[in-house]
């Protein structure tokens, strides 16, 4: 579904979505279109940009193309979503002990929305780091 | 779908991304690639470590001092030099290393120099090395030993016996016996003969055993054969060493020594018949007969010898006249008389044996042998001489009674000859124990001489103490366990006679009916010594009338000898009704009633054989007064009333009935039963729920309900019901044979086979299944199921119907069982008013089976 959301192709565009956004959250997935995980992932993205329109926005950038940020943001895993908002990088405690980011690919829409939200949620009172709604320490192992 | 909106412009010159705009990254794991970070913060150029610990007083700092400069031309130069220096240097290390060895050094290479030296080992000093063993644990364990089978060892035994391995083990060990033995007769032959302490005969007996023991001991006959020397020279008189020593030499096949030893023995001990008799039998007939004669020239008087020579003899006349000839010698010798006598023909016999009884008057045998061979008289003449030869036996008297018998003598007679004899006996200091003369009666009953039995018993019962009372019962059981069946029966009769009264009467006839089939004429002979003795039981009485009946013989007379009591003249007249004769069964029932006080069974009769006579019932209110708690009353009077088709009379009564017995199921199920009949299902129902009410748990109702339900062709009530009901009965066996009639026909046998596993042995259940496979055709089927319903239950009326639907020949068997139950069967009675004849009867349930089968349709 990655064809359905739109991409960023080079650093400055990456730098400009963040910036330029003033009441959004702003989602980006690091990773590459033809990878499995992020194929699921972006399905998962597609399904909730609709939904989650009014309060976030969702963007898709190649880590190959656009390699700026894979020392920076450590961008070794085959997926992973970061979360910024007026410039921010939104931390999320997933009980995964990487509160940077979701470096795997989700499988259920709606607990993604739901993290979407306390994010959200938690930007906006001018928090730096949230609780996510569940406990994936034991899903995810690394 | 989604665009971005706003587009700065492009992307301005040595722009780095996310540092433009501010942003800072983070390490959280080092390990997976370079997390660092530039963030153009300007160092200090000389970051390195100063401290004094790294100092070295000839390199100095181990830093590189220059290497802030570029790395030129010079510097390339300068380290190729280094290098190449390096490698030489390298090299030279190597050469002095010696013979470059290999990194892992193998075993081989190792001890490579040792075994240079190997080449220098001769033969013999290879040979001489010792071997190293095995001393690892595993080898061990293989190495157990067990014991070899005793089988295994006896099947070597048996096959290496030719070889002779096993026997010279053997023989040692019977030579070192045999020392053993030496040594001790030698220390007897050392004594004075006669003084010696060893038990001679027991001693030789125990030699003589010896070569018998095994072929094993073959070799040990040599031993043997000195030990027997010495044994003669010991006692030369003593047959039994000469007989051992000549046994030995025939067991080892040498015939001839064994002759001459036994000649031998009788130079010296002429007077030894067993060696006489010893020497004939390993003789020739021929031979033996010469040297028995000379046997009887030196011993006349020894009856061993003749009866010998006897045997020898082939022909009758010749053994008879030998026989005459030893009697002149030995008069009293009673085998040889007996030999004679079983020689000689009957008159012959008769003759000898009264000289015989002459010669030896003590002899019993003989007086009975004579006894028998003797006409009565003389027979009698001559037992009374035998006990005044003989007074202390009793054998003469139990002979006399069965003497006595023969001449058809009876056995109260009998006995008083016995009971004679014993005190005779008494008188002779003889003591009469009980036990014995039971096992005299038990033999007599052996030898067929059942009054001679009988006689015993008598006698020795009327000897005995009265008191003793329980004894006679343990006799009793234990000979009838026997099988002796007379002396249990003797015991008893007698025992019945002396005490007469009810309980061993009673015991009497039961043991005669256990044993009726054995021989009938015993248990009639029972029930008429039974009423004749106790003519006030009335029990034995209808017995007695039931046997007259049974053996088709008239019971008129025992009628008119018995007291005429109201149970004597119930069975009379039940008997007359059960032939047809009505007329006659009312008039004993009459003949209660006008001679007796009547109780409520006879009225329950009186008006049962009314119904069947279809006469008018008159007293029926008065009587009911008189017995209002018998239900069977009640209902013969409501049944009357429906057979007058006074369904309203019949109301009353029965709702009358209820309210004065309180609670009887027969009543309730009657009355129901009589609406069901009429179709009034709706009078029917209130009736079932009131019945219900009382009786909760009667699965009787239950079955009632459901069957009216299905009569009214209200079939979802009727699944309904049977449902409620089996809840409440579960195990009920008719519940469970209508629940398999009520399923679909598809479902059927799955039910049949759940009730069956559920009511185990339960003929209701059988007959449902039974009738399942009728409907589907399986006949073979449905008569094995009809077949096991009567063996549970023979009188299963409804089971000899659908068995005759398939069978017509059971018709005689069916008759002999006199089916009484089953709801056909019933229906069929009543539809024929008939009780008794089982034919008609039969044939009416068979049709209603039919109905009943198509109705499962």
């Amino acid at each position: 579904m990655s064809y359905l959301l739109p991409h960023l192709n080079n650093g400055w565009e990456v730098d400009q979505a963040i910036l330029d956004e003033e009441e959004k959250l702003v989602i980006i997935r690091f990773g590459h279109d033809w990878d499995p995980q992020c194929m699921q992932m972006d399905e998962i993205l597609y399904k909730s940009a609709e939904k989650i329109k009014k309060f976030a926005v969702v963007y898709l950038v190649d880590i190959t193309k656009v390699p700026d940020f894979n020392t920076m943001y450590e961008l070794y895993d085959p997926v992973t979503v970061m979360f910024f908002y007026r410039n921010k990088h939104m931390m999320i405690d997933l009980g995964t002990g990487n509160n940077n980011k979701i470096n795997w690919a989700m499988n259920d829409k709606q607990e993604f929305i739901d993290i979407v939200e306390i994010i959200y949620r938690g930007a906006r009172k001018g928090k730096g780091l949230v609780v996510a709604p569940k406990d994936y320490s034991t899903k995810y192992k690394y | 779908m989604f665009q971005r909106q706003k587009d700065s412009g492009n992307q301005p010159t040595n722009y780095v991304p996310g540092r433009g705009r501010g942003a800072v990254g983070f390490i959280t794991r080092s390990d997976i690639g370079p997390a660092k970070v530039d963030i153009g913060i300007e160092q200090d150029d000389d970051q390195n470590d100063y401290n004094d610990a790294k100092y070295d007083e000839w390199n100095g700092y181990s830093i590189p001092l220059f290497n802030m400069g570029d790395y030129d031309d010079e510097d390339r130069e300068a380290d190729l030099t280094y290098n190449s220096v390096d490698r030489k240097m390298e090299e030279r290390r190597l050469k002095r290393m010696p013979n470059n060895l290999p990194e892992k050094p193998s075993i081989v290479n190792q001890f490579s120099d040792l075994k240079r030296e190997l080449a220098k080992v001769g033969i013999d000093e290879w040979l001489s090395i010792p071997d190293i063993g095995d001393y690892s644990i595993k080898k061990k364990k293989q190495d157990k030993i067990t014991p070899v089978p005793d089988s295994v060892i006896m099947s070597a035994q048996l096959s290496e016996k030719n070889l002779q391995t096993k026997a010279h083990d053997l023989n040692e060990i019977g030579e070192a016996r045999g020392a053993l033995l030496s040594l001790k007769l030698d220390k007897i032959s050392d004594n004075v003969s006669g003084q010696s302490v060893v038990d001679k005969r027991g001693y030789l007996t125990s030699l003589a055993s010896l070569p018998h023991l095994s072929e094993n001991e073959i070799g040990d006959f040599k031993k043997a054969r000195l030990l027997l020397k010495s044994v003669i020279q010991t006692d030369p008189k003593n047959s039994f060493g000469w007989i051992a020593a000549a046994r030995i030499e025939e067991l080892d096949g040498k015939l001839p020594a064994a002759r001459s030893i036994l000649a031998q023995g009788l130079q010296q001990a002429e007077d030894q018949e067993d060696i006489w008799i010893e020497l004939s039998r390993l003789e020739t007939p021929e031979k033996a007969k010469l040297i028995l004669n000379k046997a009887i020239q030196t011993l006349p008087h020894s009856v061993k010898i003749w009866l010998n020579a006897v045997n020898k003899e082939q022909e009758t006349q010749a053994k008879i006249k030998l026989l005459k000839r030893a009697l002149e010698f030995i008069p009293n010798s009673v085998d040889i008389w007996k030999e004679l006598v079983s020689l000689s023909s009957e008159q012959e016999a008769l003759v000898l044996l009264y000289k015989a009884v002459e010669c030896i008057p003590k002899n019993l045998s003989l007086w009975l042998a004579l006894a028998k061979l003797e006409t009565y008289e003389n027979a009698k003449a001559i037992l009374n001489r035998a006990r005044q030869n003989l007074p202390q036996e009793p054998t003469i008297w139990i002979n006399a009674a069965k003497l006595e018998e023969s001449a058809g003598k009876d056995k109260q007679t009998i006995a008083i000859v016995l009971s004679k004899g014993i005190k005779i006996l008494k008188k002779n200091q003889v003591k009469i124990v009980k036990e014995d003369w039971l096992q005299e009666a038990e033999i007599a009953e052996k030898c067929s001489n059942i009054n001679t039995c009988y006689a015993i018993i008598k006698a020795i019962t009327l000897e005995e103490d009265k008191q003793s009372d329980n004894s006679w019962k343990q006799d009793f059981t234990q000979f009838e366990q026997r099988g002796s069946l007379h002396t249990a029966r003797a015991i008893i009769a007698v025992e019945a006679e002396r005490q007469n009264n009810f309980e061993i009467w009673k015991e009497y006839i039961e043991f005669e009916r256990r044993h009726k089939d054995e021989d009938t004429k015993y248990f009639d002979q029972a029930l008429e010594l039974a009423v004749s003795n106790l003519p006030q039981i009335e029990q034995f009485w209808i017995e007695l009338i039931l046997r007259k009946q049974e053996l088709q013989q008239n019971y008129l007379e025992v009628f008119e000898k018995s007291p005429k009591s109201e149970n004597i003249l119930l069975t009379l007249s039940k008997l007359e009704k059960q032939q047809g004769n009505y007329e006659k069964a009312y008039q004993y029932l009459q003949y209660i009633q006008d001679n007796l006080i009547p109780s409520d069974k006879t009225w329950v009769k009186m008006f049962k054989l009314m119904l069947l006579m279809n006469k008018q019932i008159e007293q029926a209110e008065k009587i009911l007064k008189q017995y209002p708690q018998s239900d069977k009353l009640w209902i013969l009077c409501g049944q009357a009333k429906i057979n007058q088709k006074d369904y309203q009379g019949a109301r009353q009564i029965f709702e009358e009935a209820i309210k004065t017995l309180n609670n009887s199921l027969n009543v309730w199920l009657t009355y129901i039963k009589m609406e069901c009949q009429q179709q009034l299902y709706t009078r029917a129902r209130p009736l079932i729920d009131r019945a219900r009410e009382k009786n909760p748990k009667s699965s009787q109702l239950w079955a009632q309900a459901i069957r009216l339900e299905i009569d009214a062709k209200n079939h979802k009530a009727a699944q309904f019901l049977l449902s409620k009901a089996l809840q409440c009965c579960q195990l009920d066996g008719e519940l469970w044979s209508l629940a398999i009639e009520l399923e679909p026909k598809t479902t059927r046998k799955k039910k049949s086979a759940d009730a069956v596993t559920l009511c185990v042995d339960n003929p209701f259940v059988y007959l449902s299944t039974a009738k399942v496979f009728l409907n589907e055709g399986k006949i073979e089927k449905a008569k094995r199921w009809l077949e096991k319903a009567l063996i549970l239950e023979p009188r299963l009326g409804d089971a000899w119907a659908y068995l005759y639907l398939i069978e017509k020949e059971i018709l005689q068997q069916c008759i002999s069982r006199r089916p009484k139950y089953g709801r056909l069967w019933k229906q069929a009675k009543e539809t024929l008013n008939q009780k008794y004849d089982i034919e008609k009867i039969l044939i009416e349930a068979s049709k209603l089976a039919q109905k009943d089968i198509a109705k499962l349709e």
